[in-house]
């Protein structure tokens, strides 16, 4: 569930703390480029999120940044009632959302060719 | 759909969940709180609507384990003016870490009295455990021992020792009629019922504060004592359910027998394991939070 998230206060090792702070950046440009890709559900979208390797991050980071994002108007979110279980709450980009990526598609394309070549 | 049946433990165990959860969510501006608070809440029954008739303490235990403590929710997004939600513990305050060190040796203290209860013959053995309970209680709801984070545990501790005084008095009163043994029935059943839940808390609550001072040995340590605790519990309910079964088919008459020799096998054996299992790692962890303190 934790992946090898350490909160910096926490771990004593750069590496560690570095490799946080990437993940943390990362999240939400991963959440908004999957969310581009067509709506998801809630649940499944932080099983994802909690699954991933090197970027997992634990529930107790994900939900909150979601909430965020809802609230900053970044995405959107509806219900749909379920037979299996409560109601699904399902997430997907609004159009603020989607500008925002876009920029953020811009800031990485930039910071990739930037890294490719220090010089 | 309605949401799958919950065992009464696991229904307690979901509630102080989500009820530390909403204390823990005051941090963050209220839309943002509710939107949180929902989405766990909304988890929590998706996680749980995989398995099939009604869901058990351990079944939600593993769910909530995976979802992490409460805590964990605020960490990222409290504003950078406040204080991160577990505040000087992670570096050696010691000041801190002296209040926490006392608290633990003061419920270790009560702990002890507990445990040396079940073996001394007095009264039907509940009058030290109805201290040792009330005294778990008054030390976690004092707002001195606010560093122990287990408010849980002094309602529960509180509702067990009352149990435990009803059982005491059904039990006394049994002496003039068999009748009342019975009537007694429903304060052991709380009883246990309590004492099972005190012990999962107690094991939660010691598991943050190896997280809070950065103690992750102690924290796996005290899981293994908790599995170990319960294995032996379903052992000791087992050869209880099994030897009163025997007691009874051989001599019907005897059905108090039986309920006695359940009572002995359920109650005070599960309490002694159960509070031996963890008094050392608890005692361990008050000397491992002390020592940079004396050092």
């Amino acid at each position: 569930m934790q992946g090898i998230f350490m909160s910096p206060a926490r771990s004593s090792d750069p590496f560690d703390n570095w490799t946080v702070q990437v993940r943390k950046g990362l999240l939400e440009f991963w959440v908004l480029r999957r969310l581009a890709r067509g709506e998801c559900y809630g649940y499944d979208l932080v099983k994802e999120l909690t699954q991933m390797g090197s970027l997992s991050m634990s529930e107790g980071t994900v939900y909150p940044l979601l909430s965020r994002l809802r609230v900053q108007g970044w995405v959107e979110t509806h219900l749909v009632e379920s037979n299996e279980g409560p109601a699904r709450k399902y997430y997907r980009l609004s159009a603020e959302g989607q500008q925002q990526l876009t920029s953020m598609n811009c800031y990485w394309d930039e910071l990739q060719s930037l890294l490719e070549d220090p010089s | 759909m309605p949401p799958l049946p919950r065992s009464a433990e696991a229904e307690r165990l979901e509630a102080d969940y989500l009820k530390r959860l909403k204390q823990v969510l005051t941090r963050l501006p209220n839309e943002l709180s509710v939107d949180i608070f929902e989405n766990v809440n909304n988890h929590i029954s998706a996680a749980l609507a995989g398995y099939s008739g009604e869901v058990s303490l351990s079944q939600m235990a593993q769910v909530l384990e995976e979802l992490g403590p409460p805590e964990s929710f605020v960490e990222e997004e409290a504003p950078p003016s406040q204080p991160p939600p577990i505040p000087e513990m992670n570096h050696a305050n010691n000041d801190s870490r002296q209040e926490l060190s006392e608290s633990l040796h003061l419920l270790y203290t009560a702990s002890i009295i507990l445990v040396i209860g079940i073996w001394i013959p007095l009264i039907d053995l509940y009058l030290f455990d109805i201290i040792a309970c009330f005294l778990i209680s008054k030390i976690v709801l004092s707002p001195a021992h606010k560093r122990l984070d287990m408010i849980d545990l002094g309602s529960s501790a509180k509702i067990c020792a009352w149990s435990l005084v009803g059982l005491f008095v059904f039990s006394v009163l049994e002496a003039l009629s068999p009748l009342w043994g019975l009537i007694g029935l429903p304060f052991a059943i709380a009883s246990l019922v309590y004492s099972l839940v005190m012990m999962w808390q107690i094991y939660a609550g010691l598991k943050r504060i190896c997280q809070q001072v950065e103690l992750s040995s102690f924290s796996t340590r005290i899981e293994k004592a908790r599995n170990t605790y319960f294995t032996f519990l379903i052992i000791s309910i087992s050869i209880g359910i099994l030897l009163a079964a025997i007691v009874t088919l051989s001599s019907p008459t005897n059905s108090e027998v039986s309920i006695e020799v359940m009572s002995l096998l359920l109650l005070p054996v599960n309490w002694f394991f159960g509070w031996m299992f963890f008094l050392k790692p608890l005692k361990d962890l008050q000397k491992q939070i002390e020592s940079p303190i004396t050092s």
